[in-house]
């Protein structure tokens, strides 16, 4: 039982998810094709429309007949077209007009009432089962619902970004045809990938025992440019490296130390609006690859990208392929091993952050400390200048 | 037009018993006691535009005032569950469908209003049709909280009828039912999933 919802709980999925039932299967399925008259073609299987008539009539359901939909491999439910025998779902084109009519309508206006926003949302937000990327882009009206406070009805402006995600939602139901393979059971390929990040530092992925790991560059930090987006460009470069070699169709497990990201892409969006736009990236990169990631948490302790992030870095020889670093990300992160930029140096000299060591190498961690105490004595140095100067 | 319609619509109503009525405020005060009505609107029916049905909006007003609070505001619709064919559960349904399976899917007419209201909660659903007109509404409706969870374990048990004669495998959604069939010489591998 979950709010209002009964269901049985299944086995648990390879990805650990629990099947969700809503029946026992305590009742076998029988061979009724003798007991009504029917055509050959319906003969081929268990039972077919008069079937359920007949028993419809004793319990008196009264059923609309107008609206019946007759057996087919492929039936509208629940607002979606399921493909039984391609294994796909998709949105059905009326669906699909239906909803970008509700966008252009939108698109028409300046300012929306609560009901306008909770409208569109439940439409798109009901899309992204099919398109999972759509996750990313319903974070504008989600953050939209929560301004109207005690006056639904007085008409507000939508957040920065509404139109930007309406323009994705307007390009994917426009598609000819929006559908994917109805998701299931699929086997979990586990690489052993490990990403993490430290503010101090840098970014760091560890694959099966190799790694590669990138500076964060003085000025990262911005507006909602957290630890949490460095975090979630850690899982983006992950992608990155992992997605290119994977058959399709693979889901694939990462790991990482950071709740807020592990966490947030189970709903594919963070409230975070860096973040978000980092997840919006790796949707493209999944959506491309017709692979998903299936993030997981693991204790700082536990996680070999941990002392990469910090600068501590194993042999060369164990080094991942580089990767192309995404044009929007240059300014702000830089290959380990590129030349150092001139407001690192200072930077180094400023820096008083850094985030405590765990004790896995005792002598990395001395050293460490000596370093953090050094950085930290000419931090103040530099800080005393300063003010002597000012 | 309107007018007519819901002249139309009430008249079904009392037809099918399912309205008392119509009334005035002294006599329902008598049948029933005190009473509450909700704003009263005809809305298009989603699936047939050209066809309108009654909704009181019963979540009115939306946040409760000290001297009225919305009939709903007082439901919690948790304590009414009921089965659900959620996508989660679609998927996992047709995953392990054999091939050549085939979907049909019937709704019921007007589900909810199969469905009768204790008599105890009457006053909370009493419509207001005119100038001192009213009419005691005794059947669940639309946009009232817990009709959704309270069809449901009728259909809920509806739908086990169905799986205990054989049909199947069979989901539904409130009042829409997905039923699916698949072929015979499966029957024996499907069953022993």
């Amino acid at each position: 039982m979950e709010g209002g919802q009964k269901w049985y709980c299944g086995s648990d999925m390879p990805d650990r998810r629990i099947e969700e039932f809503d029946e026992d299967a305590s009742f076998p399925i029988l061979d009724l094709s003798q007991i009504s008259p029917c055509s050959v073609e319906d003969a081929r299987f268990t039972y077919c429309f008069e079937d359920i008539d007949r028993l419809s009539k004793i319990l008196r359901i009264p059923w609309e007949l107008t609206k019946d939909i007759l057996f087919s491999a492929c039936t509208p439910f629940i607002r979606f077209l399921w493909d039984i025998n391609t294994h796909s779902v998709s949105i059905p084109p009326k669906k699909k007009e239906k909803y970008l009519g509700a966008i252009r309508e939108w698109e028409v206006r300046s300012s929306h009432t609560l009901q306008q926003v909770q409208e569109l949302y439940r439409k798109l937000l009901h899309t992204s089962l099919v398109l999972p990327a759509g996750q990313a882009y319903l974070v504008s009206l989600e953050n939209m619902l929560s301004i109207f406070h005690n006056h639904p009805h007085m008409p507000r402006t939508p957040p920065k970004g509404t139109s930007e995600d309406l323009r994705w939602w307007k390009a994917g139901l426009a598609q000819p045809t929006v559908s994917r393979p109805i998701p299931g059971p699929i086997e979990v390929t586990d690489p052993a990938a490990y990403s993490d990040a430290s503010s101090g530092v840098g970014i760091a992925i560890w694959i099966s025992g190799r790694w590669r790991a990138w500076r964060l560059l003085p000025g990262w930090k911005g507006e909602d440019q957290d630890i949490g987006w460095a975090e979630a460009i850690g899982l983006e470069f992950l992608a990155i490296t992992l997605l290119n070699q994977c058959p399709e169709g693979s889901c694939i497990k990462v790991f990482g130390d950071n709740q807020g990201v592990i966490e947030g892409w189970w709903k594919g969006r963070s409230r975070n609006k860096a973040t978000n736009t980092i997840f919006k990236c790796i949707h493209e990169l999944s959506t491309a690859s017709k692979c998903s990631i299936l993030t997981r948490y693991v204790p700082s302790t536990h996680n070999p990208a941990d002392d990469l992030s910090r600068g501590i870095y194993p042999p060369a020889n164990l080094l991942l392929p580089p990767i192309l670093i995404p044009q929007p990300l240059r300014a702000f992160i830089a290959n380990f091993d590129d030349p150092k930029i001139p407001t690192e140096h200072l930077k180094h000299c400023m820096s008083t952050e850094t985030k405590p060591l765990t004790s896995k190498t005792p002598s990395s961690q001395t050293e460490a400390n000596n370093l953090n105490n050094e950085l930290h004595h000419q931090g103040e140095e530099t800080f005393k200048a300063m003010q002597a100067y000012c | 037009m309107q007018h007519d319609t819901f002249a139309i619509i009430l008249n079904r109503e009392y037809s099918t018993e399912r309205y008392i009525g119509p009334l005035s405020r002294i006599e329902t005060e008598i049948l029933i006691g005190p009473f509450q009505t909700a704003p009263l609107s005809m809305v298009p029916k989603p699936s047939r535009p050209e066809k309108v049905q009654l909704v009181q909006n019963l979540s009115y007003p939306l946040h409760p005032t000290d001297s009225i609070s919305s009939i709903n505001s007082a439901i919690d619709s948790d304590l009414y569950p009921c089965t659900w064919g959620t996508a989660s559960t679609i998927c996992l349904l047709i995953w392990f469908l054999p091939p050549g399976s085939q979907a049909a899917v019937r709704d019921v007419a007007e589900a909810y209003r199969m469905i009768p209201l204790h008599p105890s909660q009457w006053p909370g659903l009493v419509v207001k049709t005119g100038d001192d007109s009213f009419t005691i509404d005794c059947s669940f409706c639309f946009s009232f909280l817990a009709s959704a969870g309270t069809y449901g374990e009728v259909a809920d048990a509806g739908a086990d009828i169905f799986r205990s004669q054989g049909i199947g495998p069979m989901s539904k959604w409130v009042d829409d039912h997905l039923f699916i069939r698949i072929l015979q010489e499966h029957l024996k591998t499907y069953n022993a999933l």
